[in-house]
């Protein structure tokens, strides 16, 4: 009787979770120009559309580039205060990682606010560098907290013995510590950087009238007026992301790094 | 009190047996011990007997009613886990009393009795302390008035004393000793401590990969072992084949190891014989004796008796000997190593 | 001692970005906040409370309440469904707890555009479950569902649900499974356990997740002007509105700051009540 009715819930949550991509991969394959489901007839037109068309074409790149750069300012930010927490343990360590955790627990409006008058008195806003630092220094909590965890797992004792065997700090680090804590740093990266290509409202408030990225492209088209190549764009993302995730779901245990220690 | 019977209980984790065949049979207010390494399967036994698990096959009856059917929740057994499983949410008198409070049992009442029980296992005053607050010691205590505080049918303990020190580990053990005779209750006690099992049970049940090897008091464990895996678990080191012959002396490795008497007497062929360390007899070697000729491996001071390894060719001889005298070997001399055929014990094979 | 001047050197560089464009664009919006409003640029330098004047308005108050009233309401909802979920995947097998996470994830990594446009397209009389109830027969005349409050709620808990289920994930999967055993033993009838034992023990997570999606919830943009009607809208989508479509930046800030004080407390709150918990148990 719990059984199901726990099997029930969850299969409701799934379903809740699943549909509404579900619907939208339906309506991206309809040959028909008006959003309609089910498909009366399949066609792969919308894709081609979104692949070749200029005002699609330049919003993915612009979504692309500004991800693979945030991302890896956010890592560098991440692994050098989780290096320096590690090596100091001091109040200087765990004050920098207080202020990584801090882009987390604010609500998004206010950052991409505070970014928006920044770069205007900076004189950037409206270019993509600014995004891409902002994104970059924004999202670094998330890399924060999963190389913390890379950290946490390396023992003082490896890096001891590393040092007894006459290597530099610098060496220990390269050829120990890094390599460790590698896995750590690409689940990182992956994370910031499917985040980044997902993001609206900071890159809408920093950049978006000059620069457009996919997200703000697919809402100005759903505001006003859209074709199911919108669909097609956003089964693209969704495949994007859960692809990157299977990927890191292959060279990462994901259960532990998200803190599942089941024997 | 309640007595169990157990018969023929199976359990199966797909294709992994965790059990085979259990029977065995406990007395009302027994003491016993399921002793085994990891992976024996003896707290997936005492988890079958708490309701945790359901068995794949057999009988289990309690006071002769079956007992396999009913309820974990309506069992009726005490049980304190391995990480004791305190409810952090409750204080100290609220863990001991919830037992009674989801049995509806009256404020008043189910807190004086929780006020009783607290006194029983020595921590009076402790009542409204938050469990994060305490000792391990304490808090072994409160899972063990918890458990009791349903008189349960069965206690049932799941190497709870695994994470305390030596010191203290060896305290509790006493106690629960003390209080489960005060109260008479029938008990289950799993541990992998073969020390921990000698000084609590009254009865020592064996475990080995499912299956029951022995069970007995902890004198005849001890001392009579009935298969060669009881005897290594229990530390009797000196294990060994020998040809046997009625009427003539037996003899190990070309070394005459005397002429067997009483029902040794009558054996003829290989039989393995077991003689524990203290039973070994050392001497410098002579040739002429007969004895066997071993060199001295390793020597080491065990606080009341100093262990000496020898190896005789591949074999290996373990002898102990009360320390109130220097080692008389040192490492690489040679010894004789001699021992009375009364003091072995015959392995069943 | 000598020896960790490196380290330090290295901290200044997460210190100097984190600082320079997280906390100075934080400090300086408060600035902007009392700044004029510029019609041809972005603003003058002035200190005038004007800003902050515009907030005690009967408009400012309204929308206050609703930013509020939605936010909670999602925070509470979503809390309810991804505890009770996480609860019963964490001891589903392995293969089925990767499906989970890799799903969550996914949810947590994807756009709230795209979030908001899928149930957009599933609440539509074209193609989505009006349209299904109509064909099985069960609504004679289809009608869209959304834009309304239901249809922006949905999108929070969809939102917010991965955030919430991954914050759960660690501390469910490591909870000590005995002490529901011990319950069990106990004699706890086993559809008591939850509320018994588990719920108890989870209390203090469960306030804080609902008190981090409180906050997440009212900064959210899309979900409410994708699926929101304008009376639906939050602060969030009026200080968007105010900032880039009025290009008043100061309004803005000042609203934005305003928010940043009410956040800060609610943190704070948290934070000391999280600590007096601590000192109790």
């Amino acid at each position: 009787m719990t059984r199901l009715l726990k099997r029930l819930f969850i299969t409701a949550i799934a379903t809740g979770l699943i549909l509404p991509f579900l619907i939208v991969a339906g309506v991206s394959i309809s040959a028909e120009s008006n959003i309609a489901f089910p498909p009366q007839q399949l066609s792969a037109r919308w894709y081609t559309e979104l692949l070749t068309q200029r005002d699609w074409l330049i919003p993915i790149r612009n979504s692309l580039v500004i991800a693979a750069f945030a991302a890896l300012l956010a890592v560098s930010i991440a692994l050098a205060a989780n290096y320096v927490l590690w090596r100091l343990k001091s109040g200087f360590g765990r004050l920098i990682f207080a202020i990584g955790v801090g882009p987390f627990m604010l609500p998004p409006i206010i950052i991409a606010m505070g970014a928006s008058v920044f770069w205007a008195e900076m004189g950037w806003y409206g270019r993509a560098e600014a995004t891409v630092i902002s994104h970059g220094v924004f999202f670094v909590t998330l890399p924060l907290v999963i190389i913390a965890r890379g950290f946490a797992a390396l023992s003082d004792d490896v890096i001891e013995a590393s040092r007894t065997m006459g290597a530099t700090p610098l060496q220990t680090f390269t050829k120990v510590i890094f390599p460790l804590v590698l896995p750590y740093v690409i689940t990182g990266y992956a994370l910031v950087a499917i985040i980044s290509v997902n993001e609206y409202l900071i890159s809408y408030m920093v950049s978006g009238f000059a620069v457009e990225t996919l997200p703000i492209r697919i809402f100005n088209n759903v505001r006003y007026g859209y074709t199911p190549v919108v669909a097609s764009a956003a089964m693209g993302f969704a495949l994007l992301t859960i692809t990157v995730l299977l990927l890191l779901s292959t060279i990462t245990d994901l259960l532990k790094l998200l803190g599942a220690s089941r024997d | 009190m309640a007595q169990l019977a157990l018969s023929n209980i199976q359990k199966s984790f797909g294709t992994f047996q965790a059990l085979k065949d259990v029977n065995l049979e406990i007395a009302s207010g027994e003491f016993i011990c399921l002793l085994g390494g990891s992976g024996c399967g003896k707290t997936t036994l005492l988890r079958i007997i708490a309701g945790l698990e359901t068995k794949t096959s057999g009988e289990m009856l309690l006071d002769d009613q079956d007992f396999s059917t009913v309820n974990c929740h309506q069992r009726n057994v005490g049980m304190v886990f391995q990480s004791l499983a305190l409810f952090p949410h409750l204080n100290v008198g609220q863990n001991i009393a919830y037992g009674l409070e989801v049995r509806g049992v009256h404020k008043d009442k189910r807190q004086d009795r929780a006020r009783k029980l607290l006194e029983v296992v020595g921590l009076s005053g402790l009542f409204d302390r938050p469990v994060s607050a305490l000792s391990g010691g304490q808090r072994q205590r409160v899972a063990i008035a918890r458990a009791l505080a349903i008189e349960p049918k069965l206690f049932l303990m799941d190497e709870p004393f695994s994470a305390l020190d030596a010191g203290l580990r060896e305290h509790l053990q006493i106690e629960v000793k003390k209080l489960q005779r005060q109260l008479g209750v029938t008990t289950i006690f799993v541990t992998h401590d073969q020390h921990e099992a000698m000084s609590i049970a009254d009865r020592i049940v064996i475990l080995n990969e499912g299956r029951i090897e022995q069970a007995g008091t902890p004198t005849e464990v001890y001392a009579h072992p009935s298969t060669r895996f009881v005897a290594d678990f229990m530390g009797t080191n000196n294990i060994f084949t020998s040809e046997f012959t009625p009427g003539q002396a037996t003899m190990l490795d070309g070394a005459n190891l005397g002429t067997p008497s009483g029902d040794m007497a009558k054996l003829s062929g290989k039989h393995t014989i077991a003689v524990r360390p203290e039973y070994l007899r050392l001497a410098p070697a002579n040739e002429d004796t007969g004895d066997l000729i071993g060199t001295v491996n390793f020597v080491r001071l065990l606080g009341a008796s100093i262990e000496t390894e020898l190896k005789v060719g591949e074999r290996t001889f373990v002898h102990t000997q009360v320390s109130d005298r220097a080692p008389e070997f040192a490492v690489g001399d040679k010894a004789g190593i001699s021992f009375d055929l009364d003091h072995a014990w015959v392995i069943p094979s | 001692m000598k020896r960790a001047v490196i380290p330090h050197l290295i901290g200044l560089f997460p210190l100097g970005m984190m600082s320079f464009f997280f906390l100075a664009p934080l400090a300086f919006m408060v600035v902007v906040s009392f700044y004029e409003r510029d019609p041809l640029g972005f603003y003058n330098v002035a200190f005038v409370w004007d800003n902050y004047a515009k907030f005690f308005s009967s408009f400012y108050y309204t929308v206050s309440l609703r930013s509020l009233w939605s936010a909670s309401l999602g925070a509470v909802v979503v809390v309810l469904l991804a505890f009770p979920a996480m609860y019963i995947i964490v001891d589903m097998s392995r293969r089925w707890q990767l499906f989970w996470v890799i799903l969550l994830l996914s949810l947590m990594c994807l756009s709230e555009v795209i979030i908001g446009f899928a149930w957009l397209i599933l609440f539509s009389e074209s193609s989505g479950i009006p349209k299904f109830l109509g064909w099985i027969g069960l609504w004679e005349d289809p009608d869209s569902l959304s834009p309304s409050f239901g249809a922006m709620l949905t999108g929070f808990v969809t939102l917010g649900f991965s955030l919430v289920a991954l914050m759960f994930f660690p501390q469910m999967a490591q909870r000590d499974r005995s002490i529901e055993e011990a319950a069990l033993t106990l004699g706890t009838p086993p559809a008591r356990v939850f509320s018994k034992v588990v719920l108890p023990n989870f209390l203090p997570a469960i306030i804080s997740s609902v008190v981090t999606m409180f906050v997440y919830f009212l900064g959210v943009f899309v979900m409410p002007t994708m699926l929101g009607r304008p009376q639906d809208w939050n602060m969030t989508v009026i200080i968007t509105d105010k900032a880039v479509g009025d290009a008043n930046m100061p309004l803005g800030a000042a609203l934005s700051v305003i928010m940043l004080a009410f956040t800060l407390i609610i943190i704070c709150g948290l934070l000391l009540g999280s600590r007096r918990g601590r000192v109790q148990t």
